[in-house]
């Protein structure tokens, strides 16, 4: 008789399960990432939660290593930031709180910046073939400026690719769902017996 | 509703997992040898319910299911919760370690009264539709209120933080509503001891 009541059971789980996995793919709430690239003497990035949501206009810090806060913010409504981070700081944490219990943080760790460039004149070419060597000399934080605006242009798409690949990454996939099912049908098998062999003895 | 980790102050830390070991002991003592299958079941359900997300503005939201868990398993809903939740945060990151027996008391507790108060009805002769909207929309009602109450202690004042939570989960506890009253209406037909009507 017993048996015969555990149909209902099973169908019900079924009926749970078909539910879930009908409306499981737009993801989930109530995770909220953080994703901080260093970008010179500033940090930027986004938050948003799990479904891809952006976390709006929600406060964000910038803490030292000693939870000092450094800055505070607002995300836009992009969930996008840009915090300036103070010198001689390498690691960061960031902390958005998105509100009813939602937070997140990121900690980042920045290489030391270089103060003084260490050639700060440039030597000439020596071995010039032809014509004058005035060229207009660029000083080294031309330079600087220049190759960093090509790079963050040149990367910019990249940096979106890790955002998405970073989105996707943190919504639970199958083996999660699965492997969390598996845990509580062995438990409740570890229960059973338990529970059988205490009966036993 | 996941509360994450780092919002919450020691004090209610502390209380939740008082409050969560309490039930989870007495749930434990309550749950009988037939009920632990049950007991799985319920898990899993409240394991993959967070699955179901219902997308609204800039928040978001899903089933909860402590309301109909808790019109099924009683008290024994308190180490359902804990061991979905031991596995949400581990497997999805959803809440956290630290936060666990704030959780696992902010969803079972109201769940568990709200199932109180649909097996009160099922014994009145109530329809098994409405019981079970009543627990379904009561579970999710009284979860949103014991979030905001722990979010009070943070400085997030609470009549605003429990309107929001509350308002943002009213087209939830209609859905759950719904869900649960059928729900409960196909486990009165096929398994009515499962609602405890036999008891009584």
């Amino acid at each position: 008789m017993r048996r015969k009541l555990a149909i209902p059971g099973h169908v019900f789980i079924f009926l749970i399960a078909l539910i879930a996995f009908s409306a499981a793919s737009p993801a989930l709430a109530h995770r909220l990432n953080v994703f901080v690239l260093p970008e010179g003497d500033r940090v930027t990035g986004e938050a948003y939660f799990n479904d891809g949501a952006p976390v709006q206009n929600s406060p964000i810090q910038l803490l030292d290593a000693d939870d000092k806060v450094l800055h505070e913010g607002l995300t836009d409504g992009d969930g996008a930031f840009s915090l300036p981070v103070p010198e001689g700081v390498t690691d960061l944490t960031v902390v958005v709180e998105g509100g009813m219990g939602h937070r997140g943080e990121t900690h980042v760790t920045l290489s030391p910046r270089k103060e003084s460039a260490p050639v700060a004149t440039i030597p000439r070419p020596t071995s010039t073939v032809t014509g004058p060597t005035a060229a207009p000399v660029l000083s080294a934080d031309d330079i600087e400026a220049l190759v960093r605006k090509v790079v963050s242009r040149e990367v910019a798409p990249l940096k979106e690719e890790i955002l998405r690949l970073n989105q996707k990454l943190s919504r639970p996939g199958m083996t999660e769902i699965f492997g969390g099912l598996g845990y509580i049908v062995g438990l409740v098998g570890v229960t059973l017996w338990a529970g059988s062999r205490k009966k036993d003895g | 509703m996941h509360i994450a980790e780092g919002v919450l102050s020691l004090p209610v830390l502390t209380t939740g997992i008082v409050t969560a070991a309490a039930g989870t002991a007495y749930g434990l003592r309550k749950l009988s040898m037939e009920a632990i299958p049950r007991c799985g079941i319920v898990s899993a359900s409240l394991f993959v319910a967070s699955l179901i997300h219902v997308n609204l503005g800039p928040s978001s939201v899903h089933l909860v299911l402590n309301g109909l868990g808790g019109i099924i398993l009683g008290w024994s809903l308190f180490p359902a919760y804990l061991v979905a939740l031991l596995l949400q945060a581990i497997l999805f990151q959803f809440g956290g370690l630290v936060v666990l027996g704030v959780n696992t008391t902010a969803m079972a507790l109201p769940g568990v009264l709200a199932g109180l108060v649909g097996r009160w009805l099922l014994h009145r002769n109530v329809s098994p539709m409405v019981s079970g909207f009543a627990a379904g929309a009561g579970g999710v009602l009284g979860a949103s209120t014991a979030v905001a109450a722990a979010l009070v202690f943070r400085g997030e004042a609470f009549r605003a933080s429990a309107t929001m939570l509350v308002a943002a989960h009213l087209p939830v506890m209609l859905i759950e509503g719904v869900v649960t009253g059928f729900i409960v209406s196909f486990i009165a037909k096929t398994a009515p001891h499962f609602l405890g009507v036999k008891r009584s």
